[in-house]
């Protein structure tokens, strides 16, 4: 407890609760989860995480950069998670699809990795302030290839701060870069952060080790063994299509081997890696089912609606990538309905439709003003839904 | 007649259009870059087409003002594709024969960092376009942070100063000098408190740009990055011309030449003692800054000297 929090100002703070800005909780988070260099760009909505790295970075004896764009900023992560310290960036979506070529590298060669990315309006600049769900397939499918993605997404302070850890632990178990996305009001957002809050949700167990070459014995049959650069046995790292000498190899077979592992090492681990919360479980006949501030928002409708004497459901993920599959499809066989309310022209609501569609329907609900989706907007739906099926 | 003496060209001498821009504009209070669009708007004439990006000019030039506007053809691209976008526009203007100015009009961030490859590119293709980059030290439209512009010691957001960290540890890019290397028609270095020695660069740059690539270097002081006071601003690019931390010089076809040549030199300190940015700077690394201001000047002279160019009178 004493460890997280003496970050925050030199000076006392009461423990039990503290104004703290989203942005700030994620650096926060890192600097806890033990990410000790980071490289990054500024852009708006991000580059608060940045301004506190470069504060805290250098008391905590870390490596902070200021990079010349992001295709640096993440070449810079990915050096420095191949010389085995974990590693970190911080974006909104411009830069995030600079550093997709880089991404697909850092799935490539396995180098853990943190990305953070606070969602503005897009397409290009977009809205910088407004907020935005739309990287969403962007963290998925943004790079070349087939590979495998490993994608959290936080919908408030205390999400930036633990799901900060998760993500820092996940990259370092599986080798390979995990993105957090966030959306630009809960990057920005300050609220009131409880530690005990923390400690009953903590996420991670914090057994980190960041020793250069280390993996979990539980997974030393599934991930790779790292090929730290710096070390006597002079290894050899490439983006090329590699064996686990890391040498280039053109054998078909070998090549299928290799991106199945890749892929396997993330999709067997769906439920150690798949966070979620369901909400007024198995009561109501919709389930909202939301990620980032439209959690909030559904959480929200489904208080109203129990004021209103209507019970609705809420699937709550904080998981975007793998497909929480398991839940998805075992929520789906129990409602009528699924409705995602998420702020972009139902990216999420897509691969939902494609787990659920055999049980029940599933209803996007997208926005793309730059607005939030109110509680209320949520509840009109759900009652438009329920009122329209009635009688069926 | 030679008793009619030769009267002295004016800065309003040099105007050749209105003001294309509508009062109101959304810039900081005492901020230099209305000034500075709005000079280059009327020196340069109306047929410009702008090239910018997000950043500072970003609010003016994409329009982002409730009632505020300007009359010229304006072109925002992505950071990192400036020179690039403004090569297909005057790729298609030579094509077609259609006069027009192409001015990309960037901060230091874009030009110097993550734009640097396009425009390091659209100079050695010598693309027909002129390339203005205000330099105001950082990136201070997304909250100030340091940029490869900012000076060694200056206090930025992600440069910060305290117990673990002072300021800027490097110093900045000595981006006009990387230009004049690219060996393209015209380099220059103006500031706002010189508007006389700009417009003749501006004129210049015009001609230039018909021949190929021009790169204007304008020294923009950032009221809230610097921590100025409103009307410091001029004062303070007056002073860095005076200190030689920003000496004004032009290299046209090669040949270089100091156009502002200063007389009784300041120390860097009379800049560094006024710039809130620079207020915690230790004795030593204003000495340093000091050294590094000095060698940049001794290389610029060395070029004039090399290059053979008949320096101007003193002030």
């Amino acid at each position: 407890m004493e460890r997280w929090h003496t970050h925050v100002l030199r000076e006392k703070i009461d423990p039990s609760s503290m104004l703290i800005q989203g942005n700030r909780a994620c650096a926060l988070g890192a600097l806890d989860a033990g990410v000790r260099f980071f490289a990054g760009y500024p852009i708006t909505p991000s580059s608060e995480i940045m301004e506190a790295m470069a504060v805290e970075l250098p008391k905590v004896g870390g490596v902070f950069l200021q990079m010349e764009d992001e295709i640096a900023s993440i070449c810079a992560c990915i050096g420095g998670s191949l010389a085995g310290q974990l590693a970190m960036t911080a974006t909104s979506g411009p830069g995030f699809s600079l550093m997709q070529e880089a991404i697909g590298y850092a799935i490539m060669v396995e180098a853990p990795l943190l990305i953070v990315d606070v969602m503005r309006a897009g397409p290009s600049t977009g809205r910088p302030t407004a907020p935005s769900q739309g990287d969403v397939m962007q963290a998925r499918w943004g790079t070349h290839g087939d590979h495998p993605a490993v994608v959290l997404a936080a919908s408030n302070v205390a999400d930036m701060y633990r799901l900060t850890m998760a993500a820092v632990r996940f990259a370092q178990r599986f080798r390979t870069p995990v993105t957090l996305l966030a959306d630009e009001v809960v990057g920005h957002m300050r609220e009131s952060f409880a530690p005990e809050l923390i400690d009953r949700y903590r996420l991670t167990s914090g057994d980190f080790d960041f020793s250069p070459s280390y993996i979990h014995p539980e997974l030393v049959r599934e991930v790779h063994p790292p090929h730290v650069l710096g070390s006597e046995a002079h290894p050899h790292v490439t983006g090329l299509i590699h064996d686990e000498t890391g040498f280039p190899t053109n054998d078909p077979q070998k090549s299928e081997k290799f991106l199945r592992e890749l892929y396997d090492k993330v999709g067997n681990h769906r439920d150690e890696l798949c966070l979620y919360d369901v909400k007024n479980e198995g009561k109501g006949r919709v389930c909202i089912v939301a990620y980032g501030s439209c959690a909030r928002s559904a959480r929200a409708a489904w208080k109203l609606a129990e004021k209103e004497g209507l019970q609705v459901e809420v699937l709550h993920l904080y998981t975007l990538f793998p497909l929480p599959v398991e839940i998805i499809q075992k929520v789906a066989r129990r409602v009528e309905f699924m409705l995602i309310p998420e702020l972009n022209l139902g990216q999420y609501a897509r691969e939902v439709r494609k787990m659920a569609e055999n049980w029940t329907t599933v209803i996007s609900m997208g926005k793309i003003d730059g607005t939030l989706i109110t509680p209320r907007e949520i509840l009109d739906r759900v009652t438009e839904l329920v009122g329209k099926y009635e009688s069926v | 007649m030679a008793d009619v003496r030769k009267r002295q060209p004016k800065v309003c001498d040099y105007y050749t259009s209105e003001d294309g821009f509508s009062p109101g504009v959304a810039f900081c209070s005492g901020c230099v870059l209305e000034l500075n669009l709005r000079f280059i708007s009327r020196v340069l004439g109306p047929d410009i087409i702008f090239v910018g990006t997000p950043s500072c000019s970003a609010p003016v030039l994409h329009g982002q003002n409730t009632m505020a506007w300007h009359k010229h053809a304006y072109y925002a691209c992505t950071m990192t594709g400036v020179a690039s976008s403004a090569t297909g526009l005057s790729r298609y203007y030579e094509k077609a024969g259609i006069d027009a100015t192409v001015v990309c009009h960037t901060g230091d961030g874009c030009a110097q960092d993550v734009g640097f490859q396009t425009l390091s590119g659209a100079a050695e293709r010598n693309e027909k376009m002129i390339y203005v980059c205000y330099d105001n030290e950082g990136y201070m439209n997304t909250g100030i942070q340091q940029s490869s512009a900012t000076p060694f010691g200056a206090s930025t957001s992600t440069t910060p100063t305290g117990r673990a960290s002072k300021g800027k540890t490097t110093g900045s890019k000595n981006m006009p000098m990387v230009m004049a290397m690219h060996e393209i028609p015209y380099v220059a270095t103006a500031t706002l408190s010189h508007l006389e020695d700009y417009a003749k660069k501006l004129v210049k740059a015009k001609e230039a740009a018909k021949r190929g690539f021009v790169y204007l270097h304008v020294f923009a002081p950032c009221v809230p990055g610097w921590k100025i006071a409103t009307d410091a601003s001029i004062q303070v690019c007056r002073d860095a011309v005076k200190t030689n931390y920003f000496p004004l010089w032009e290299a046209e076809d090669g040949v270089f030449r100091i156009t502002q040549k200063v007389k009784d030199v300041k120390p860097v300190e009379a800049l560094t003692s006024t710039v809130g940015k620079f207020k915690h700077l230790k004795p030593e690394q204003v000495a340093i800054l000091q050294g590094q201001v000095d060698q940049r000047f001794r290389m610029l002279q060395a070029l004039c000297a090399g290059s053979a160019a008949v320096e101007a009178p003193a002030e």
